[in-house]
C-alpha cells in the first residue's frame, strides 16, 4: 500500500493504517531527534510529543511533502518549544553498541561520535537543523526552507557557516 | 592593505561556499576557476572530504529505545474523544444560555403566557422532527 492511501485511512480513522504510517517514518524521525537532541531519553520524549502531534493532527496533513518531512518539521518545532522552556542540555554517556568490533575500535569509535556529536550540538539549534537535515537526508534548500520556515537564502548561509565551524572544529580537537 | 584582506577573506568565503554547494549538489555560484581550483580551494576540499568521513560516524544508530506508536494513537484517540466532549459541553452551556435569557427577554417583553405557548408548541413539533433525524442518523451510521 502506497503513503497516500495509507494517509487517506488514516484520515478516515483507520488505525492500523496510521499506526503502519508511523512505523514506516519511525526510523527517519529517530536518527534525526537524536543528532537534533544527542541525549537518547530526552530523544524519545521528543519523538512521542512528536508523534502524538502528528495523530491528533493527521486531517491537517496535505501530500504535498513527504510523512517524513511532516513528521521532522513537526518534531523541530516540538524540540525548539523544548529549548525555549529548558535551556542547556547534558550529553549523554550511553556507549556504542558492541558490533562484535574489536574493543579498542569501539572506544575509538565512541570518543569519535561523542566529540562529533559534541561538536554538532554546539552548533546553533537552527544552524544543526539545517546541517542534519542537508548533510544526513540530502533535503535540498528548498525543502529544508519549508520545514523549518525560513528563506532559502538563510538556509544556504546557513549550512555555510555550520560546515565552516565544523570543519573548524575537528581541525581544533585533532580528530581528523 | 585592510581592504586587501577583506576581499581576499569574502572572495576565500565565495570559493568555500561554492565548494560546499559542490558538496551537496546544489546551484553554485560562478567561480572563476583559477581560484576554484587554487592550493587554497584544494586544501579546502581535502578538509572538507575528510570532515565528511567523520561527520558520517552519526549515521550509526546507537541508541536503541522503542516507541510504541500504537499506545500513542489510542493516547491521541482518547485526547480527541475529550476535546470533543469539552466542546460539546461547552456548546450545550452555551446555547441553553441562550434560550433562558430569550425565555426571560419574551417574558419581560411580552407576556408570561408566551412561555407556555411555546413549551406546548415544542412538547408537539419536536419529537416530529427529532425522531425522524436520528432515525436516519441511526441508519446512516450502520451502512
Amino acid at each position: 500500500m502506497d503513503e497516500v492511501e495509507l494517509i487517506n485511512k488514516a484520515k478516515n480513522g483507520n488505525k492500523s493504517a496510521l499506526n503502519t504510517l508511523l512505523k514506516d517514518n519511525l526510523n527517519i524521525l529517530k536518527g534525526y531527534v537524536v543528532k537534533m537532541v544527542g541525549d537518547p531519553y530526552l530523544a524519545q520524549d521528543i519523538i512521542q510529543d512528536a508523534l502524538l502531534k502528528a495523530v491528533l493532527n493527521i486531517n491537517k496533513f496535505e501530500p504535498k511533502a513527504k510523512f517524513s518531512t511532516w513528521l521532522i518539521k513537526i518534531a523541530t518545532n516540538v524540540y525548539r518549544d523544548y529549548l525555549r522552556k529548558n535551556k542547556g542540555f547534558k550529553l549523554s554517556d550511553e556507549v556504542l553498541v558492541d558490533n562484535g568490533r574489536q574493543l579498542e575500535d569501539i572506544v575509538i569509535q565512541n570518543y569519535e561520535y561523542k566529540e562529533i556529536m559534541k561538536i554538532i550540538l554546539e552548533l546553533p539549534c537552527e544552524k544543526r537543523a539545517v546541517f542534519i537535515l542537508k548533510h544526513y537526508y540530502g533535503y535540498k534548500y528548498v525543502e529544508i526552507s519549508e520545514i523549518i520556515n525560513c528563506p532559502i537564502g538563510t538556509v544556504r548561509s546557513r549550512l555555510h557557516n555550520a560546515v565552516k565551524y565544523i570543519i573548524k572544529e575537528i581541525e581544533r580537537k585533532e580528530i581528523i | 592593505m585592510k581592504d586587501s584582506d577583506s576581499i581576499k577573506n569574502s572572495l576565500s568565503d565565495r570559493v568555500k561556499n561554492t565548494l560546499i554547494n559542490e558538496l551537496y549538489n546544489e546551484n553554485q555560484e560562478n567561480v572563476d576557476k583559477h581560484i576554484k581550483y587554487s592550493d587554497e580551494a584544494l586544501e579546502f576540499k581535502n578538509k572538507l572530504n575528510s570532515a565528511v568521513v567523520k561527520m558520517n560516524i552519526l549515521n550509526e544508530d546507537i541508541f536503541d529505545f522503542h516507541i510504541d506508536t500504537l499506545a500513542i494513537i489510542e493516547k491521541g484517540a482518547s485526547i480527541k474523544e475529550s476535546r470533543k466532549a469539552n466542546k460539546e459541553f461547552i456548546l450545550f452551556i452555551l446555547s441553553s444560555l441562550i434560550i433562558l435569557s430569550l425565555y426571560a427577554i419574551a417574558i419581560i417583553k411580552i407576556d408570561y403566557r408566551i412561555l407556555i405557548i411555546s413549551q406546548v408548541f415544542i412538547a408537539i413539533i419536536a419529537p416530529c422532527i427529532i425522531i425522524p433525524i436520528s432515525v436516519a442518523r441511526r441508519k446512516e451510521s450502520e451502512f
